[in-house]
């Protein structure tokens, strides 16, 4: 069953539909708001609010042949107001990567020597030394492999942002891949 | 080239759109132009290669903290999910329906009390034993010795769970979840294939093909995602969830041109020369049973030929396109 079909038996007030979307979604929206905060009861309380708007306002929605990129946008934009809202409470300015918890690890970049032995190495410090905006960039590219057209429609930002976001996060950690490298090469 | 460009030809390759689509399909979308691309840069071998490594690589270790069954039973009280079909009156016509279907319904519960109804559906393998179950949906398992699987073939389309306690490889046919579960952790996939191995409080599990997701289970809600060749250990004493990606090379050295074989006999050795040089090899029956443990390269015939004899202390001679391989 297609997106666009999917929808539909939705936007009919087919239940079952939104169970279908919500079985087949959750797990990546969890994963992608980890990317924004790590306050789980925020991302339950977000995303439950999301699939009940969903259903509450099932008859207007605009139809959509890409349910998860919908998603994400929605789910970007709730996250960012509610947390926005919340620091502003708080007193606490924002500042990018404050408070984030990027759960985010590259596991066994392999690096190839002219001899073909595989060396193993573990970067979750050289990933979350990249600004949060390319980690999110980069995260919707090489693991929910969106296009670049929907990055820029997820993260409301223009192509050719989208585009240097993730030429510069590749350079930079493939450039921290090659000086852990050396480092290890040094210490042992 | 410099030492600077190589490094843009990779880039440009790492961040291509479609070369990221035709490495995470398991080169299967767009397979048509990289594959041309390859023979058009035979200088690049390397190069592509590291691009496609690095891509696989950008698989990311997910945490599953949300309990989603709960959250979702939150998301049904919120939005009722009596009123799916909200306003349908009931009339005569229904109640002639819904009769009707009572009786059927009646009918189909005798009938399998007759018949028995099966719950659970074992499978033992013993010491030196080994058993392929097939399961509902087409999917599946492969039991080696001292082997102990449990599921239910009445409920299967509507949850495909296993329970195992020993060793076994899962083919599993694409559809909705499938989950092995384990003592010591659980596996959840989608449509692909894997082995797990539940041993001597042991647990592991590798990836062949498709995605893998693997749960330990003591409380925490741990999740580890596997890809194709990784492997992932857990072991009774220390109970971390450590990943490796080690797996069989076979699944990644055809990239490299390179074809292994691990005592294998010589015969099948043979097909894959036949498969990848356009040659026919001849190797009299008393040889070709011969255990061979090695490799051979495309690329040049006669290197190919020379890795494949020289370990067996054989030799080849070649006529125009047929190969004889004697001793």
């Amino acid at each position: 069953m297609d997106d666009l079909q999917l929808w539909i038996r939705l936007k009919k007030g087919n239940h079952l539909a939104l169970k279908e979307i919500y079985d087949l979604h959750a797990g990546s929206l969890e994963n992608y708001a980890r990317k924004f905060t790590s306050d789980i009861e925020l991302i339950e309380d977000t995303i439950h609010d999301i699939f009940v708007q969903i259903w509450q306002k099932k008859e207007t929605l605009s139809d959509t042949d890409c349910i998860i990129k919908y998603l994400c946008v929605t789910l970007r934009r709730e996250l960012i107001r509610r947390i926005e809202k919340s620091r502003k409470t708080s007193g606490l300015d924002y500042i990018e990567n404050q408070d984030t918890d990027f759960d985010l690890s590259i596991e066994d970049i392999l690096i190839q020597d002219e001899t073909n032995e595989k060396n193993k190495i573990k970067l979750q410090q050289s990933f979350e030394l990249l600004s949060s905006r390319q980690r999110e960039a980069i995260y919707l590219k090489y693991y929910e492999e969106m296009s670049y057209e929907e990055i820029c429609e997820i993260m409301d930002i223009n192509y050719q942002s989208v585009r240097n976001l993730i030429s510069k996060g590749i350079i930079e950690l493939r450039k921290f891949i090659v000086m852990w490298f050396l480092f290890l090469l040094i210490i042992i | 080239m410099s030492n600077r460009d190589l490094h843009e030809f990779q880039h440009d390759l790492i961040v291509n759109e479609s070369f990221i689509r035709w490495v995470k399909s398991e080169f299967q979308e767009d397979d048509d132009y990289w594959s041309a691309y390859i023979d058009e840069h035979p200088d690049h071998d390397a190069d592509i290669n590291a691009a496609i490594r690095f891509v696989l690589s950008m698989s990311f270790k997910e945490h599953s903290s949300i309990d989603k069954e709960k959250l979702w039973g939150r998301i049904v009280t919120s939005t009722g999910s009596s009123q799916s079909n909200s306003g349908k009156v009931i009339n005569l016509r229904s109640f002639k329906y819904i009769a009707a279907f009572l009786a059927a319904a009646c009918l189909l519960f005798f009938f399998v009390f007759r018949f028995g109804i099966s719950d659970a559906k074992n499978i033992n393998t013993g010491i030196a034993q080994e058993l392929t179950e097939k399961l509902p949906d087409g999917s599946s398992v492969k039991l080696d010795a001292d082997t102990k699987i449990s599921y239910n073939p009445e409920k299967w389309n509507k949850e495909r769970k296993i329970t195992l306690a020993g060793l076994a490889f899962f083919e599993v046919s694409k559809g909705q979840k499938f989950v092995v579960e384990t003592t010591l952790g659980s596996v959840k996939v989608l449509g692909t294939s894997f082995s797990v191995d539940t041993r001597d409080n042991h647990f592991e599990v590798i990836c062949k093909t498709g995605k893998v997701a693997v749960m330990k289970k003591n409380g925490t809600m741990d999740e580890v995602m596997l890809t194709p060749g990784d492997k992932v250990t857990l072991s009774a004493g220390n109970l971390e969830l450590k990943k490796a990606g080690i797996g069989k090379p076979n699944e990644i050295m055809w990239i490299n041109g390179m074809y292994t074989f691990d005592n294998q006999p010589l015969s099948e050795v043979v097909r894959e020369l036949e498969r990848q040089y356009d040659i026919k090899v001849k190797v009299a029956d008393e040889y070709s049973s011969l255990s061979y443990t090695g490799f051979f390269r495309k690329g040049d015939v006669n290197e190919a030929l020379y890795s494949v004899t020289w370990p067996l202390g054989m030799k080849y001679r070649i006529d125009g396109k047929t190969i004889f391989i004697t001793k």
